[in-house]
C-alpha cells in the first residue's frame, strides 16, 4: 500500500492536485470516467484488500436500485430496498461491532482463545454505506425518476474527495451538480475549492494537530493532572474534534468543488448553537440531515403523539452513538443527546433577540456538549465518570497549578509560546466565524485576500503535518 | 482563478521574507535572554562555563557550583550531543565569549547518536548559514528528511516568535545565568524499576566523535580548559542497558589522549576497572537512593543539590580557581 494515501495530508493533497490537473486536461466527455477511474484507483492504494467489498457493495446496490425502478408493484418495490438496505447494513455492523460480537458471543460463552480475533474495518465504509441506503430509499421515493446512470452513481458512491470521512453527500445534489456544471473549468469554482481547502488545512494542521498530542497526553491518564489541567483538555478536545472533523469537511468539500462537483457545507458554526437541537443542525449536518430522512421521519417524526415523538428522538440518536463506534460510551453518548433534545424548548424569537441570554444559553450549550464529547472521548464510561469528578473536585487556581496545567504541551518551559501560538489561532477563528454569524464586517475583496492569504501562511508557518489521520475516518 | 495565484504568491514571498529575518531578529533578541550562547558570549572574563544535555539542566544547581560571587553560565539543551556542542562553542568564541574552564556533559549514548537536532532552542542564536551547516551534517550523518529540513528551516521557534512579548519574559524568568530554577520531584524504586531500557546506538558516530575532538581543539587554542563529567545514573541502568559501560569505556579512551580531565562515577570505575590517576577524578554519589531521581538518568531537585555539591568539591580538587 503506498504509504497512508488517506491518512498524509500532504500526499493527499498533491494526489488531488495531480487528479484536478489532469481531470481539466482531458476532454469533457471522459471526465466522469476518469473520476471513477481515479477513485477505484485511490481506494485500491488506500485499503486494497477491501477494493472488492467496495465494488461489489455498489454493484449489489445499484442491481437493487434497477429492480425497484423495473416493478410498479409496491411489494416487490419494498422487497428490494429491504434487501439493498439490510444486506448494506448488515455488513456495516459486521466489520463495525465484530469485535464486540466476537469477544462476548464466541470467546467467552464458549471458551474460545482469549486471543481477540481482529477483523480490520474497511475504510470508509461507514460513510459509502450510508450514501448507498440514502440513494435506495430515494429510488424508493421516486425522486431520482426511471433512469439511473451506472458510471454516475458508481462515482457518487466511490467519490475520492469523500469517501475517507465524508460528506455523506445525497445522489440528488451529485446529480444536479453534474447536470449544472457539467464537470466544465469554472474560475468561480476554483476560487470557491481553493478557500474552503486552504480553510480546511488551517483548521486541521494549525489547530487540531496542535492539541492532538496534548489532550491525548491528559486523557491517557487524568489522575495525573490538575482540575484545571482536566478542564483545558475538556474544552480543547472540543475544538480540536470540531477543527479536526470540521477542517476535513472543508478539505473534502474544496477539493470537490475544484472537480468542478457542489458539496453542501457540513458545519456551520456548531458552537455558536443556541440550544441542542440548534447544535444538530449545525454539527455533520450530513450525517444529522440522514438520520431525520432515513430514521426519524420513517419512524414517524413528529406526525405522532408527544411521547412517540420523544421515542422517535431517543432512537434517532441512539443509531446516531452505535454509528460512531460499539462502545458503552458512545451509546451513552447518543442517549445523552437524545435527552437533551427532548427536555430543550424550542427557541423562541423573543429570547433570540436578547444579546445577554443569547449568550448565556450559547455558553450553557458549549459547557453541555463539551461533557458529552468526554464520552466520546474517553474510551471507557468508568474512565468518563472519572475525569469528571476530577473536573470537580481537584479544581484548585494557583499560577503553578496553571503553569502546569499547559506544560503536557512540549513538556518544558516553551509550552507558554505553544499555548499562546494555539490560543491566538483558536481567537483569529472564534472571531472569524463571530463575523460570518453577525455579518459584522461585509465582504470585501481585499480583505478576503488577505485572509486566505493569511491562512495560507499560517500553514506553511505554523502547520503540524506528519502521519496523522483524521478522527472521523475511525467510524 | 483570478485570486488563486496572487494569494499563493505573496504568501510565500511573505514565508520566505520571515525566514530570512528570523535568525537575523532572534539572535539580537537573545542577546537580553538569560539563557542561551548570545547572552553567555556577552558575559566578560567568565570563569566556568558548563555545557551539556537535559542531564546538565536538571543535574546542575549553578549557585551551588562556586557559591554567590561565582561567573559561571549553563548551557544545556535537550539531546544535546558533540556535534552541537561544538557548533555552540564555535558560535560563542565568534560572538567574543572568554571562559577559563569549560565542563562538559560526559553522556555515553550522545557519542552514538545519529547527528539529530532535538532542541530547537540551539538554532535561536544561530544564522541562517550556520543553520543550514548544520542540517546539511545531520542528512549525512543523521536521518534528516525534507520534512526535518522543513520543520527546522522554515518552523523552529515560531511559536516563541510569535508570542514573544509575552512568553518570552516567562520563560526567561525560570533562567538565570542559563541554569533553572525549577523544582522536580524524585521518582520512587517502584516507579524507576518500572522505566524501560534506553534504546540507543552502541557503535560511534564519525561526526560525534570527530565534534569532541575538534570541540577540545577549539578550546584549547582560546585557552580553556576542558573537564568531562559524567553525571551520576540510577544503578539500575548498569543492569538493564548493557551497552553503557562498553560505549563509556570508548569514551574514556578517546579522551585519555586529549588534554582533558574526567570526572567519573565510582561504580562506572569499579565495573571498568579504573583507578584514580591525573586525569581521572572518581566521586562518590548515592545512585541507589531513588530520592535523588526523576528516571534512569536524570536527577530530581534533592539529587541536582546534592550532585552540584560533589561537583564543587571536584572542581576545587584539580585547583580549578574562581571567584
Amino acid at each position: 500500500m503506498i504509504p497512508q494515501l488517506q491518512t498524509n495530508i500532504l500526499l493527499f493533497l498533491l494526489f488531488s492536485l495531480t487528479v484536478t490537473i489532469i481531470h481539466y486536461i482531458i476532454p469533457l466527455k471522459y471526465r466522469l470516467l476518469w473520476l471513477l477511474f481515479v477513485n477505484v484507483c485511490f481506494y485500491m492504494v488506500s485499503s486494497t484488500y477491501f477494493i472488492v467489498l467496495l465494488v461489489a457493495l455498489t454493484l449489489f446496490s445499484w442491481y437493487c436500485a434497477k429492480k425497484i425502478i423495473q416493478y410498479e408493484e409496491i411489494r416487490q418495490k419494498k422487497k428490494w430496498l429491504l434487501v439493498g438496505i439490510i444486506s448494506t447494513a448488515s455488513i456495516l455492523c459486521f466489520f463495525k461491532y465484530n469485535k464486540t460480537f466476537i469477544n462476548h458471543l464466541l470467546v467467552s460463552p464458549f471458551g474460545f482463545s482469549k486471543q481477540t480475533i481482529i477483523i480490520l474495518f474497511p475504510l470508509g465504509l461507514s460513510y459509502y454505506s450510508f450514501k448507498i441506503i440514502s440513494y435506495l430509499c430515494d429510488v424508493y421515493k421516486g425522486k431520482h425518476g426511471k433512469e439511473i446512470n451506472f458510471v454516475t452513481y458508481c462515482t457518487y458512491v466511490t467519490l475520492y474527495t469523500q469517501i475517507t470521512s465524508g460528506p455523506i453527500s445525497r445522489y440528488e445534489l451529485f446529480r444536479k451538480s453534474l447536470c449544472e456544471q457539467d464537470l466544465k473549468y469554472k474560475s468561480e469554482n476554483i476560487e470557491k475549492g481553493f478557500y474552503h481547502v486552504i480553510l480546511g488545512l488551517f483548521m486541521k494542521v494549525v489547530i487540531a494537530n496542535r492539541l492532538a498530542t496534548f489532550v491525548s497526553i491528559i486523557f491517557t491518564a487524568p489522575d495525573k493532572f490538575s482540575g484545571i489541567a482536566l478542564w483545558l483538555a475538556a474544552f480543547f478536545y472540543s475544538i480540536e474534534l470540531y477543527c479536526d472533523f470540521g477542517g476535513y469537511s472543508y478539505l473534502a468539500i474544496g477539493l470537490t468543488e475544484l472537480l468542478g462537483l457542489r458539496c453542501e457545507p457540513n458545519f456551520l458554526r456548531p458552537y455558536f448553537a443556541y440550544n441542542i437541537k440548534e447544535f444538530w443542525n449545525r454539527w455533520h449536518i450530513s450525517l444529522s440531515t440522514w438520520l431525520r430522512d432515513y430514521i426519524y421521519i420513517p419512524l414517524g417524526g413528529n406526525r405522532c403523539s408527544k411521547i412517540r415523538q420523544k421515542i422517535n428522538i431517543i432512537i434517532t440518536f441512539l443509531v446516531s452513538g452505535i454509528w460512531h463506534g460499539a462502545g458503552l460510551n458512545f451509546i451513552i453518548w447518543g442517549l445523552y443527546h437524545g435527552f437533551l433534545n427532548i427536555v430543550t424548548c424550542k427557541q423562541t424569537n423573543i429570547q433570540k433577540r436578547n444579546p445577554i441570554k443569547t449568550v448565556s444559553k450559547i455558553l450553557l450549550n458549549v459547557l453541555l456538549v463539551d461533557i458529552g464529547w468526554l464520552f466520546f472521548g474517553l474510551p471507557k464510561f468508568s474512565e468518563t465518570l472519572n475525569y469528571l469528578k476530577g473536573m470537580v473536585m481537584k479544581m484548585h487556581l494557583s499560577i503553578s497549578s496553571l503553569q502546569s496545567s499547559i506544560l503536557p504541551f512540549t513538556n518544558d518551559n516553551t509550552c507558554i509560546a505553544y499555548f499562546l501560538t494555539v490560543m491566538f489561532f483558536i481567537i483569529i477563528l472564534f472571531v472569524k466565524e463571530l463575523n460570518d454569524e453577525i455579518r459584522i464586517i461585509k465582504y470585501h475583496r481585499i480583505l478576503s485576500f488577505l485572509w486566505q492569504a493569511f491562512l495560507v501562511v499560517s500553514v506553511l508557518l505554523y502547520g503540524v503535518f506528519g502521519l496523522n489521520g483524521f478522527i472521523y475516518a475511525n467510524f | 482563478m483570478k485570486q488563486v495565484f496572487p494569494i499563493l504568491l505573496v504568501s510565500i514571498i511573505f514565508c520566505s521574507l520571515f525566514v530570512f529575518t528570523k535568525s537575523m531578529i532572534q539572535q539580537k533578541l537573545m542577546v537580553k535572554a538569560n539563557f542561551g550562547v548570545s547572552h553567555s558570549a556577552s558575559i566578560k572574563d567568565m570563569d566556568l562555563l558548563l555545557i551539556g544535555s537535559s542531564m546538565f539542566r536538571q543535574g546542575i544547581d549553578i549557585g551551588t557550583i562556586t557559591g554567590e560571587e561565582q561567573n559561571c553560565y549553563l548551557l544545556a539543551y535537550n539531546g544535546n550531543q558533540p556535534y552541537f556542542e561544538y557548533k555552540e562553542m564555535e558560535n560563542f568564541y565568534e560572538k567574543g565569549g572568554k571562559v577559563k574552564v569549560l565542563v562538559i556533559d560526559m553522556y555515553a549514548y550522545s557519542l552514538t547518536s545519529m547527528v539529530k537536532l532535538s532542541d530547537v532552542r540551539i538554532l535561536l542564536d544561530l544564522n541562517i548559514k550556520s543553520q543550514l551547516e548544520i542540517l546539511k551534517n545531520m542528512k549525512e550523518y543523521g536521518d534528516a528528511d525534507s520534512e526535518t529540513s522543513y520543520k527546522m528551516i522554515v518552523q523552529a521557534n515560531n511559536e516563541l516568535f510569535l508570542t514573544w512579548p509575552i512568553s518570552f519574559p516567562l520563560i526567561n524568568k525560570q533562567y538565570k545565568n542559563g541554569g533553572k530554577t525549577s523544582y522536580k520531584a524524585g521518582k520512587t524504586e517502584e516507579a524507576l524499576s518500572r522505566l524501560k531500557p534506553i534504546q540507543a546506538s552502541t557503535e560511534i558516530n564519525d561526526k560525534q566523535l570527530e565534534s569532541l575532538k575538534l570541540l577540545i581543539n577549539l578550546c584549547h587554542e582560546h585557552n580553556t580548559k576542558v573537564i568531562f563529567v559524567e553525571t551520576p545514573k540510577y544503578i539500575r541502568i548498569y543492569n538493564i542497558n548493557n551497552d553503557y559501560l562498553a560505549i563509556m569505556k570508548k569514551y574514556i579512551k578517546v579522551l585519555n589522549n586529549e588534554n582533558v580531565n574526567i570526572c567519573i562515577h565510582r561504580n562506572t570505575a569499579e565495573k571498568l576497572s579504573i583507578i584514580d590517576n591525573e586525569q581521572i577524578i572518581i566521586y562518590d554519589f548515592n545512585n541507589y537512593h531513588a530520592d535523588n531521581y526523576s528516571d534512569l538518568i536524570h536527577l530530581s531537585y534533592n539529587g541536582r543539590m546534592a550532585f552540584s555539591r560533589i561537583l564543587n568539591e571536584m572542581l576545587k580538587s584539580i585547583n580549578i580557581i574562581l571567584k
